[in-house]
């Protein structure tokens, strides 16, 4: 049973990639180009999933607003494990002190409404793609950095550890040959939960007008745009809408799947 | 030869915020490993026997006292020479990283202290050590979950022979392993002993184990080292109350079940209250070891005072 659960995120995935890699080949019209004549237009043979308030292509907008969403949640999600992970690593593994400094700061963090504070930031830094991935990593590597600590403080007493001391190995070696390795698993898990937080919360941001702007085709942004005319052409903003929830769901249940995969491992293991 | 030489070794734990709480697993214990001897240590659960295998692996610095290997101090090893001193565990399962394969695992440490210059050499000598240990050569390939517990333990001796130890700090290799698998076992570190000419701290509560094995036997309890002698010594003509209750109890043979009893003082002997001889200077004053044969030491008040612990 536990193989299935990856079937359909798996699915959902390939979808979703090969649509980012492949944009520019399978958009039926120009994104941008703005056709007046052909406004409000409804799903039909030649516009998908018909147009919006400018005209322009709601499929087309879709395909390419992929590529912007995957990047974000990419670039968003493997700074926040890069920096989290080794910083969860350094606090469990270091002296008493360095752990207790850096949990100290780590707590400070968390004690902010972590949305508020990413409002905030988005607000201050002002609109923009890389203002925005700045904004989601601010707060985005405290929880990897506590999960990542818990992790090593536990496997730090584990009976291979010591034998690795028996066998003279220095902290570094030890870091990253034995107790990092047993943290991968759950890093990608949480990793992939995480990557659904941030389209999501990118997708947020861009809604509220703090991400990206103009005439760009992102999902939240082509949601806020939409919104305006929900009552007599929902289609603007349920197309969207969908895109951003099938993007998260996948990496949801990716998680999901990914956790159930590795529990079964650790009942072999122990 | 002195291999390794315990000079008043203590231990003490604290817990607690205060740090009050205290708890002396070793106390003031001295001993040596000669060079090419098993030693078997022996004491019930609790004694602090396992304390000193830690101490004796580098694991854990003493809290007073001096530890000598070959006659340096820790700190002045090399991480090379520190290699000479090698353990094996009581748990089999967890010795192995669960993430590496046996292969990497056994070549890992000769990788890291670049004690092999060629792939070849290193295969070549992995081979060897392994036929040694009468373990199949496929098990390279395999992950630590699919072994028994007893393959692991030839794995992880394995392992630790490899580094060629000059002492392997044994801490109850045997216990988690069922009768058979135990016998095997021992009969490797017979084995092992022989041929390479290591020495074994064994540390164990199993009587008949450790007097297979051993040359010399300490005998440890709460944290102090009461008696200490040859093989033979201890078997036959133990002196120590302690010792004769332990061996009592491991030949199976009826005793007097110790009655607890206040010992009215806790500055004398630690074994003063469940001692069924005491007499008045043991709750005043903690025995030393005292010499009582050429390979035979004991710390009890009733040897020193000629009463000899006789018991009728």
């Amino acid at each position: 049973m536990k193989k299935y659960n990856l079937i359909i995120p798996a699915v959902l995935l390939v979808i979703l990639v090969l649509t980012a890699f492949f944009a520019p080949y399978l958009t039926l019209h120009d994104p941008f180009a703005q056709d007046l004549d052909n406004r409000f237009m409804s799903p039909s043979k030649t516009y998908l999933m018909g147009t919006d308030d400018l005209g322009r292509c709601i499929f087309s907008r879709l395909i390419l607003g992929t590529r912007v969403s995957l990047l974000i949640g990419v670039a968003v999600v493997s700074i926040n494990t890069l920096i989290g992970t080794l910083v969860g690593l350094i606090s469990g593994f270091g002296h008493k002190i360095i752990d207790s400094i850096i949990m100290g700061i780590i707590d400070i963090l968390l004690a902010f409404p972590g949305a508020i504070l990413t409002l905030a930031v988005a607000g201050i830094l002002g609109p923009g793609l890389l203002n925005m991935i700045i904004a989601l990593t601010i707060l985005g590597w405290v929880s990897y950095a506590r999960f990542v600590r818990g992790m090593v403080l536990s496997l730090k007493e584990r009976e291979f550890i010591e034998s690795a001391r028996c066998l003279r190995f220095g902290n570094i070696h030890i870091l990253f040959k034995h107790i990092l390795p047993n943290c991968l698993g759950q890093i990608v898990v949480l990793s992939s939960m995480d990557m659904a937080g941030v389209i999501l919360m990118a997708a947020g941001l861009s809604f509220l007008g703090l991400g990206v702007q103009g005439s760009f085709p992102e999902w939240g942004l082509m949601l806020n745009q939409g919104k305006d005319y929900l009552r007599v052409t929902p289609h603007l903003a349920t197309f969207p809408g969908l895109a951003i929830m099938a993007a998260a769901l996948a990496f949801n249940l990716l998680g999901d799947g990914l956790r159930d995969l590795l529990q079964g491992e650790e009942v072999h293991f122990n | 030869m002195l291999l390794l030489e315990f000079y008043e070794v203590t231990k003490v734990f604290r817990q607690g915020l205060l740090r009050k709480g205290k708890l002396e697993a070793v106390k003031r214990v001295s001993l040596e490993i000669r060079s090419k001897e098993i030693f078997g240590l022996m004491g019930e659960s609790g004694s602090g026997k396992s304390t000193l295998g830690k101490i004796a692996l580098g694991l854990l610095p003493p809290s007073s006292g001096e530890v000598l290997w070959e006659g340096k101090q820790w700190t002045d090893l090399s991480p090379k020479e520190r290699l000479a001193v090698q353990g094996i565990s009581q748990n089999p399962y967890g010795v192995f990283n669960p993430r590496h394969k046996i292969g990497y695992s056994l070549s890992e440490p000769l990788d890291y202290h670049r004690l092999l210059k060629d792939k070849e050499e290193m295969s070549l000598r992995i081979k060897e050590i392994l036929e040694l240990v009468n373990v199949d050569e496929d098990s390279l390939s395999k992950y630590p979950g699919q072994f028994s517990g007893g393959q692991l333990q030839r794995l992880a001796i394995a392992r630790v022979l490899l580094l060629n130890p000059n002492i392997i700090v044994a801490d109850e290799p045997t216990t988690m392993l069922d009768l058979t698998i135990q016998a095997q076992i021992m009969h490797l570190f017979k084995r092992i002993h022989e041929q390479k000419g290591v020495a074994i701290l064994f540390i164990s509560h199993d009587l008949p184990v450790v007097a297979a094995l051993a040359q010399r036997i300490g005998i440890m309890y709460s944290g102090r080292l009461v008696e200490i002698g040859s093989t033979e010594e201890i078997t036959n003509n133990a002196l120590h109350p302690y010792t004769r209750l332990f061996l009592a109890a491991a030949r199976e043979e009826t005793f007097l079940e110790p009655q607890s009893h206040d010992s009215g003082a806790d500055r004398g002997c630690i074994y003063c209250s469940i001692c069924d001889q005491v007499v008045e200077i043991c709750r005043q004053k903690e025995p030393e070891l005292i010499r009582v044969g050429p390979e035979h030491d004991v710390a009890c008040h009733l040897v020193n005072s000629g009463g000899n612990g006789d018991r009728s």
